[in-house]
């Protein structure tokens, strides 16, 4: 727990690493996130709650003994984050983040500089960066198993709200399903794009995938899918926060491949699980039988509720037209009134 | 004796302009290769640095090892290049030398664009450094032999 705290501060200005470094036991524990932001007392996320930290490394309401900040220490925490070479991270500063050594997402934010056609082309004056902690929980994935995988290994969607623990559980599911002894020896293919679930240094994976597992790390979703389905005849493909309908599309063509997809998605709660257009589409492709909700950031990685996709895309379609298709029980009239 | 020393100190200060045309030629060369790495591959400077280290045709360029070895050892980027460089100083003018010295600084905050940019600029200047080296050792490598020759004669004909 310490190194991991410990490997995602590495990058952090001199001053600032050696309190966070020597910060108390408990708080290096809690911690799944650090805000770094310019002349602003450095911030910590943990347990679900945000708290300044000291000067001494402890908790602190007090903005006076506080540990802030600087301007220079913050340029100098994202060029250290770069490595001295801006341009090797420039795709990853205009997506938002760069993921350090241990599968740590440090999420970089600044001044936008966009071009004539109005796409962003990079950043400047960087004002705040979040450091999330990527923490390996073996066996968060448990009860995930036991109430999604109880029959048999099929399409699982799990949706939670940011910080709820969905690429923990991701990785340690994907562990279970390819390791051999202790899990089901399924070829499994990780779609890593951010570099999180896998965190690859020098071919080798940092966290434990598992051992029948294939690591696709940098990949655009789209290439990825293809990819797998084409050269490595996976039996369960694994990837992360699918946003966009590229992606959508891109699960789709693998929908009928007889492949199982694991995949996360973010949704606030139910009402976000069936309101937004993004899921539904999801939902609709054939990809998934079940779809897991986490509770959130004060229980990571800890199931609100498990649904059937047919249950979801029932509810919202009631919701959407007032219709009693009834939960499981999908009329077709209503999708046709939809498309209508 | 006398002869021999003053000669010889002719020859190395005739051996400077020839040293010193090589280590801009090398330099040239460095700057190509991280062009090249940087478009292509958008490499970090310190694993460019460590892909330099290991050519053998910049051997006039020592700082670029020990630049290495001191990013191994855990210096930052920058820091460990201006160490070097100054450690391990190569054979260039006061020009040249500080362009070298703010090539870790300049380059490690700017954009891929940037950087190119840049390195096309540090080019052209070594390639308008390097031909002025070159006429200078024609116009002078020869002459300080001979200077050191004649001076030898002069002092070994006084001293007798």
């Amino acid at each position: 727990m310490m190194e991991r705290f410990d490997s995602a501060v590495n990058f952090i200005a001199e001053r600032i690493k050696k309190v966070l470094k020597s910060a108390d036991p408990t708080v290096k524990e809690s911690v799944t996130e650090i805000r770094l932001r310019a002349n602003l007392p450095v911030v910590a996320v943990g347990g679900g709650e945000s708290f300044m930290v000291s000067n001494f490394g402890k908790k602190t309401d007090e903005t006076n003994d506080a540990l802030v900040c600087s301007k220079a220490e913050l340029d100098d925490s994202f060029k250290r984050l770069c490595n001295f070479s801006v341009h090797s991270f420039q795709n990853s500063i205009i997506n938002g983040f760069i993921t350090v050594e241990g599968g740590h997402r440090v999420g970089i934010v600044g001044t936008a500089v966009c071009g004539e056609n109005g796409k962003m082309t990079s950043l400047r004056d960087i004002s705040s960066l979040n450091v999330r902690i990527a923490r390996e929980f073996r066996n968060s994935s448990d009860e995930i198993f036991e109430r999604a995988f109880f029959e048999k290994i099929s399409g699982l969607l799990i949706a939670g709200p940011p910080s709820s623990g969905k690429t923990t559980v991701l990785r340690d599911l994907s562990r279970r399903l390819s390791d051999f002894k202790s899990g089901c020896g399924k070829k499994v293919c990780v779609i890593d794009e951010r570099g999180e679930i896998a965190a690859m240094k020098e071919k080798v994976p940092l966290n434990d995938v598992g051992i029948n597992c294939d690591v696709l790390t940098g990949y655009p979703k789209e290439i990825a899918v293809q990819t797998a389905l084409k050269t490595m005849s996976p039996e369960v493909i694994i990837c992360d926060e699918i946003s966009t309908d590229g992606e959508i599309d891109a699960l789709s063509q693998g929908a009928n491949s007889g492949t199982v997809f694991v995949a996360t998605v973010h949704a606030a709660g139910f009402d976000d699980l069936v309101k937004r257009r993004q899921i539904e589409k999801l939902l609709e492709i054939g990809c998934f039988e079940n779809v897991v909700l986490l509770e959130g950031a004060k229980n990571p990685g800890k199931i609100s509720e498990c649904y059937e996709v047919g249950e979801i895309i029932d509810e919202i379609y009631r919701r959407r037209f007032g219709l009693a298709c009834g939960v499981g029980n999908r009329n077709d009239d209503c999708r046709s009134v939809f498309k209508a | 004796m006398v002869w021999l020393a003053a000669s010889a100190i002719g020859m190395m200060i005739a051996a400077r302009f020839s040293r010193r045309e090589k280590t801009l030629e090398q330099l040239i060369s460095f700057v190509s290769m991280t062009e090249l790495e940087i478009s292509h591959y958008s490499l970090v400077f310190s694993e460019i640095v460590e892909k330099a280290a290991n050519e053998k045709s910049y051997d006039c360029l020592l700082f670029i090892p020990l630049c290495f070895e001191k990013i191994m050892n855990g210096t930052d980027f920058p820091k460990a290049w201006k160490e070097s460089i100054t450690e391990k100083l190569p054979e260039l003018s006061k020009s040249d030398e500080k362009k070298l010295l703010s090539f870790g600084d300049v380059l490690s905050s700017c954009d891929k664009e940037g950087v190119l940019n840049v390195l096309s600029y540090y080019k052209k200047t070594f390639d308008e450094s390097l031909f002025e080296a070159k006429e200078a050792r024609k116009k002078y490598a020869k002459l300080c032999v001979a200077a050191g020759v004649f001076a030898g004669g002069v002092i070994f004909m006084t001293l007798i």
